[in-house]
């Protein structure tokens, strides 16, 4: 008995020794094993075996963390748009903004910044509705007038102070809470997402429109000069060219005559321009921009204008002034698809936001109102790629794929179906036939009726299998233009009571259109040229070799014109269209080519010989006369838009076998061809 | 061991002869074995013993460290100056040239710093830190050439604030053999300040240094200088949760923090009796059994949720400044694919000199606490789907690792010196993926081709004259842009260029497959030409030629495609012809009155 308790008390015994000797001894040889860094590691960190036996930086234990400091009364430097700004105003009616009225001298360019906001639609001239109050500081104001306005000033809360040229009042922190946007702001007092960086603004600065880049060229030409430097006095001093294999000391600088000397506003034809970080320079940023010559900023000391929307890195190289040879080397051996990307953009970014004074302050708004919609502001990509966020409202998508210009670039295709929109004008009959040709459309997925005839409704619609929706209009042209949320597809077939197609011409517009979802693709069209004799612009119907316009009695587009069309365009525009209603088709032309910089498509369209004015400019509301095109629509248009958008073209896109000599059978849209 | 052997096989002998005097000598010695092994076991397993176990390790080795003594009058650095910027503060120089635009980066050896009276000035390197370093090390910045680097990295640790001597802690930077002012040093910091005023900014002075930090202000961060981190989570490391499909979750809000504010708290109940099931305010548990971590819980009244498990039932989820603005939770947020709300204001989000914050977090101001469910109600549906892919691939891509954060932030600095060669706004912020890019334009030209799928043979076919569609043009007369040139050259994909000098055919093709792959449009084919050479010419030896021809250049379509990955072409219906194109219309009034032969 004895010996059993003996023999178990042993065995535990002995086992509990060897476990105890296996637990204890591998933690001591753990120890024993790495005790100092590995002597043989080339690299100068070692890699410890008990790196996991270590303590972590936080502890889970740590204390929990005190109560928040109670927030600090927010003033000047620390200020942001959180604090400072205060959102809830704006919540109701959306971004409105009022004007403090300036006394005292007004420059050219105060004026012309002054009727730039007025023309925006975040404009308003209650002061109650405002939420955003706007005080713009002249640059020839005697410096006791740098004192902000009293009355209303509230500590600068909810301001905005537009000051032109730097400096010429004191530091932004001492504005209160207001927000400054600044030319050219000092890098090092600028409070990115507050502040406004703007671009300093030369006197001659257009008002509307603007120049148009300068870039004939696109991919570095082997004998321009590589490389451009500003220099003093507003000139720009030519270095070094592709071909040749200077040194970049300037000994082989060349002296491109006496013209290159002259002119201030010269612009530099180079590809890279470098540009000196003092702020002295910054204006020759924009003048590098125009010409298409990508910026080489060596240290700037001033913020980039618009810098919180605009990537930069796309269209200019920042870089250290003191690694200068570094960075010409660079250049030298940036890839050709780089330099031409590089270039594209500032063509785009030109073009976009900066070319005119009305673009750099509706920007300026702009990127206020993204601060404003928070989630559902612009995303980048629609900042950055043209046709740029003041001409891709925010409101219709955040998607980029909802927008006409993007399905390429996305890889998208524009769905397969449409909506064809009739408008019924005053005298007109119901458009019992077009209907039945447009509802056998295989592509057509509603039809809706713009109702404005005074006759009454028909009692009986012709059977579609395709739903038809009827709403009474209120006699308004610009109405046909609205956003109207029944209509459900992209695509959108603008058609007038009197207009008539067959169902193939409607098929193949429709295919052609899917292939250029951002234009306008019509059948009928007219062409616009510049009459010598009266310094103006005119237009014509009549059958010619080129054409600008689409007539849209007959015409696919995409509904995102349509926003564009209701909220973007200037109220005056809008008016004048509805009191000139001929004027619709010019006024709907200039917008899509403003955004596009492209012509309309034309295809084919079999009737317009057989009758005289079958789609005919007659007018909406103006019964079935055939009336000549308002001549001066056109020219009022052109000068509401600063300049000529429109854009001509040679082609008309028929099917591939159109008019071919082979048999009809093998033709897929047959019926065009008919005589 | 030997020990241990020896007694097991010497006490067998004894047995025989035992007393009752050896008994309890037995006894006892069984008995102390027996606790030694209870001692042992509880040292293992214990987890507080296992922290006082590596701190012993740490401590042995720490003791074999090379060690500084610091006179207490050694200098310490100035503060650390706001205004600087690359310009002006980092010394470029030291970055020389180098062909690859990577800058160098050097790691100091550890060592240990000891005061005047010998005490040490800092625990040793936290895991993390020792992570960090170790990260750096075997990336291609690094460099064990001192006198090559462009960026020096402290081996002293000041992840936490918590765990330093402030004032010994800058007298040991400033000791350091290149120190300079502290130019070109980059300094990690995640937990900055201390009570009861918590600075947003690491306290130890530091000169010129640039500062890595997690929490930093508007009024602290040097814009363009300093770079702002997260704070890491660990949980980042412990917990794997799945990524989850984007949409609308079982909570619309969630507050998962402790130590929030009793304010703010109340502001969130308030939110939370006025919209009830859909947000849900969670709080540390007061009332879990002992052995359960409570890192790892959150409560709401009896209810108990697993942290971080429950943040993947929300679709947003509060991140509300705690004492710091930086707050490890964000990490945890992003990881469970919850669109972060961020409520600390003036708080500089991480990475955000390159992270565009806007598509993966909502930052709501600290006044509008009160009004974030209303806020968050107005976001539609879809952007909260992107938001939530957006958070988590922020995570994925810079939070979930030391190394992501450490290589995130030296790929800032080095974009910033080498701005020719930087790391574009879509490499960043887009999962990866093709970036199309738009160049002029479309391939333009007169005989045009099409591809069809055969639906046999189960592969694509070449198709020549007479069809209603097009996909390709013939290169023999065409213009595009010379850009596709120097495509066709340097970027063609695959051995696409070998297997045309083969066969000497097909180059055309392959061009149409280059342009509609890069711009994703369809050429465009003009007037109605169907062949280059004359009509009359052609008849020479028929139609054997012909489809042999045809044969070949339908297998080069399936070469490509396969190389391709996909089918570029696009088919279309239309061509281009002049306006007037056969219209009854006077020919001599035509500007292209010739066009029309085949």
């Amino acid at each position: 008995m004895q010996f059993w308790t003996r023999k178990s008390l042993w065995l535990a015994l002995s086992a509990s020794w060897l476990l105890l000797t296996l637990l204890g001894v591998f933690p001591l040889l753990r120890l024993a094993v790495s005790p100092r860094p590995q002597p043989a590691a080339p690299q100068g960190w070692p890699c410890w075996l008990d790196a996991a036996l270590l303590r972590s930086f936080s502890q889970p234990e740590e204390p929990l963390e005190d109560a928040p400091q109670p927030p600090q009364a927010p003033h000047g430097a620390s200020c942001s748009w959180g604090i400072c700004f205060d959102a809830s105003r704006c919540r109701g009616t959306g971004l409105k903004v009022f004007v403090h009225t300036a006394a005292g001298p007004t420059s050219e360019m105060h004026r012309r910044i002054l009727a730039s906001l007025e023309g925006s639609h975040y404009h308003t001239r209650s002061l109650g509705e405002a939420c955003l109050l706007l005080l713009l500081l002249s640059p020839d104001a005697p410096a006791g007038r740098c004192d902000p306005d009293p009355h209303h000033w509230d500590g600068g809360r909810n301001h905005l102070v537009i000051r032109l040229h730097p400096d010429p009042c004191p530091q932004a922190s001492q504005l209160g809470q207001a927000m400054v946007a600044e030319a050219n702001p000092r890098a090092d007092t600028f409070r990115p997402g507050f502040d406004v960086a703007l671009p300093l603004l030369p006197k001659a600065h257009p008002f509307r429109g603007g120049a148009p880049g300068q870039l004939r060229q696109h991919s570095p030409h082997p004998r321009a000069a590589l490389l451009a430097l500003a220099e003093e006095g507003g000139r720009w001093r030519m270095a070094g060219t592709h071909s040749s294999t200077c040194p970049w000391d300037g000994r082989c600088e060349q002296h491109l005559g006496p013209e290159q000397n002259s002119p201030e506003d010269k612009l530099p034809n180079a590809t890279f321009c470098l540009i000196p970080g003092h702020r002295t320079e910054a204006s020759r940023f924009l003048q590098a921009l125009q010409a298409g010559c990508i910026p080489v900023l060596l240290s700037p000391r001033w913020q980039l204008p618009f810098s919180e929307v605009i990537d930069w890195t796309k269209a200019a190289i920042v870089a250290d002034e003191r690694l200068l040879l570094q960075v010409l080397a660079a250049l030298q051996e940036m890839a050709p698809a780089r330099v031409l990307a590089l270039r594209q953009q500032t063509q785009f970014l030109w073009d976009a936001y900066f070319s005119s004074v009305e673009k750099v302050i509706h920007t300026m708004l702009e990127i206020i109102q993204d601060r404003i919609l928070g989630a559902s502001a612009h995303p980048s990509l629609l900042w950055n790629s043209p046709p740029g966020a003041l001409l891709a409202l925010s409101t219709f998508s955040r998607n980029p794929q909802a927008f006409p210009f993007y399905h390429l670039q996305q890889g998208s295709r524009p769905e397969d179906r449409f909506s064809a929109l009739i408008w019924v004008g005053a005298s007109s009959q119901p458009p019992l036939k077009l209907i039945e040709a447009v509802a056998s459309s295989q592509h057509c997925a509603q039809i809706l009726v713009l109702w404005n005839s005074e006759k009454p409704l028909p009692f009986r619609w012709p059977e579609t299998t395709v739903p038809m929706t009827v709403m009474e209009g209120h006699r308004k042209v610009s109405d046909r233009f609205f956003p109207y949320s029944t209509i459900s597809t992209d695509a959108i077939l603008s058609l007038d009571a009197h207009s008539s197609l067959s169902t193939s011409e409607v098929d193949f517009a429709f295919v052609v259109w899917q292939s250029f979802p951002e234009r306008m693709v019509g059948f009928l069209t007219w062409n616009h040229f510049w009459v010598e004799a009266e310094g103006g612009w005119g237009y014509t119907a009549e059958m010619a070799n080129e054409f600008s316009m689409v007539l849209t009695a007959a015409a696919f587009y995409h509904r995102y014109y349509h926003t564009l069309f209701t909220h973007s365009l200037p109220t005056a525009m809008r008016t004048l269209v509805d009191e000139a209603p001929a004027c619709v088709d010019v006024l709907m032309n200039f917008l899509v080519a403003a955004v596009t910089k492209l012509p309309p498509i034309k295809v084919p369209y079999g009737k317009q010989h057989q009758e005289t004015a079958p789609l005919a400019p007659t007018v909406p509301g103006s019964g079935s006369r055939p009336q000549a095109p308002h001549q001066d629509c056109i020219n009022q248009m052109a000068a509401e838009f600063g300049h000529m958008p429109l854009v001509s073209s040679r082609l008309r896109l028929d099917p591939v076998l159109f008019k071919d000599p082979v048999s009809v059978q093998r033709k897929k849209y047959r019926s065009l061809e008919k005589p | 061991m030997c020990a241990a052997v020896k007694h097991s096989t010497r006490g067998p002998a004894l047995i025989p002869r035992m007393k009752t005097k050896h008994r309890i000598y037995y006894v006892a010695l069984f008995s102390v074995v027996l606790l030694g092994l209870l001692a042992t076991g509880v040292f293992q397993f214990w987890p507080h013993s296992i922290e006082a176990s590596g701190d012993w390790a740490v401590e042995k080795r720490s003791a074999a460290l090379p060690v500084v003594r610091l006179p207490s009058d050694s200098p310490v650095p100035e503060r650390g100056d706001l205004s600087c910027r690359m310009h002006t503060c980092f010394d470029v120089y030291r970055c020389g040239f180098n062909p690859k635009n990577k800058i160098k980066v050097y790691i100091y050896s550890l060592k240990k710093y000891v005061d005047e009276l010998g005490a040490p000035v800092s625990d040793t390197i936290s895991r993390e830190y020792n992570e960090l370093l170790s990260a750096i090390a075997d990336s291609d910045y690094y460099t064990d050439d001192i006198s090559r680097a462009c960026l020096f990295v402290p081996s002293i640790d000041l992840l936490s604030q918590h765990a330093l001597r402030i004032r010994e802690t800058a007298q040991a930077l400033a000791q350091l053999s290149r120190w300079d002012r502290g130019t070109n040093h980059l300094l990690f910091n995640m937990l900055p300040g201390g009570p009861p005023d918590y600075n947003t900014a690491l306290d130890v002075p530091r000169d010129r240094a640039l500062l890595a930090g997690g929490g930093f202000s508007t009024w602290t961060y040097r814009q363009g200088y300093d770079v702002s981190i997260p704070v890491y989570s660990p949980l980042s490391a412990e917990v794997a949760l799945p990524e989850k499909t984007p949409g609308l979750r079982r909570y619309f809000l969630l507050s998962s923090q402790m130590a929030i504010h009793p304010e703010y708290r109340e502001e969130l109940e308030a939110l939370q009796a006025k919209h009830g099931e859909a947000l849900l305010i969670l709080d540390k548990c007061t009332n879990l059994s002992e052995g359960i971590l409570s890192v790892r819980k959150r409560c709401h009244k009896h209810q108990v949720f697993d942290y971080p498990q429950v943040l993947q039932e929300a679709t947003f989820c509060v991140v509300l400044r705690g004492a710091r603005l930086g707050q490890a939770a964000l990490s945890d947020v992003l990881q469970a694919g919850c669109v972060p709300v961020i409520i600390a204001d003036a708080y500089i989000l991480p990475f955000s000199e390159v992270l565009d914050w806007k598509r993966a977090s909502v930052v709501v101001p600290e006044e509008k606490i009160a009004d974030v469910y209303s806020i968050l109600q107005s976001i539609p549906r879809r952007q909260i789907e992107e938001m939530q892919r957006q958070a988590r691939w922020f995570w994925e891509a810079y939070f979930r690792s030391i190394k992501a954060i450490a290589l995130a932030t030296l790929q800032i600095i080095n974009d910033r010196i080498y701005p020719y060669a930087a790391i574009s706004y879509e490499e960043w912020n887009d999962p990866p993926a093709v970036v199309w890019r738009e160049f002029p334009d479309r391939l333009v030209g007169y005989p045009g081709r099409l591809h069809l799928w055969d639906h046999e043979m189960n592969k694509w076919k070449y198709e020549s004259e007479w069809t209603n569609e097009v996909s390709m043009v013939l290169t023999g007369a065409a213009f595009y842009h010379k850009y596709f040139n120097y495509l066709y050259t340097y970027k063609m994909p695959g051995d696409i260029k070998n297997w045309v000098d083969a066969h000497m055919n097909c180059e055309d093709i392959a061009m149409n497959f280059l342009v509609a792959n890069v711009t994703g449009k369809a050429v465009i084919k003009v007037t109605p030409r169907k062949k280059f050479k004359c009509p009359e010419c052609t008849a020479i030896d028929g139609l054997s030629l012909d489809q042999t021809h045809m044969v070949e250049r339908s297998e080069c379509i399936n070469k490509f495609a396969s190389v391709f990955g996909t089918m570029p072409l696009k088919v279309v219906e239309h061509r281009a012809d002049p306006v007037l194109y056969k219209d009854d219309f006077p020919e001599k009034l035509k500007s292209f009155p010739n066009i029309g032969s085949l």
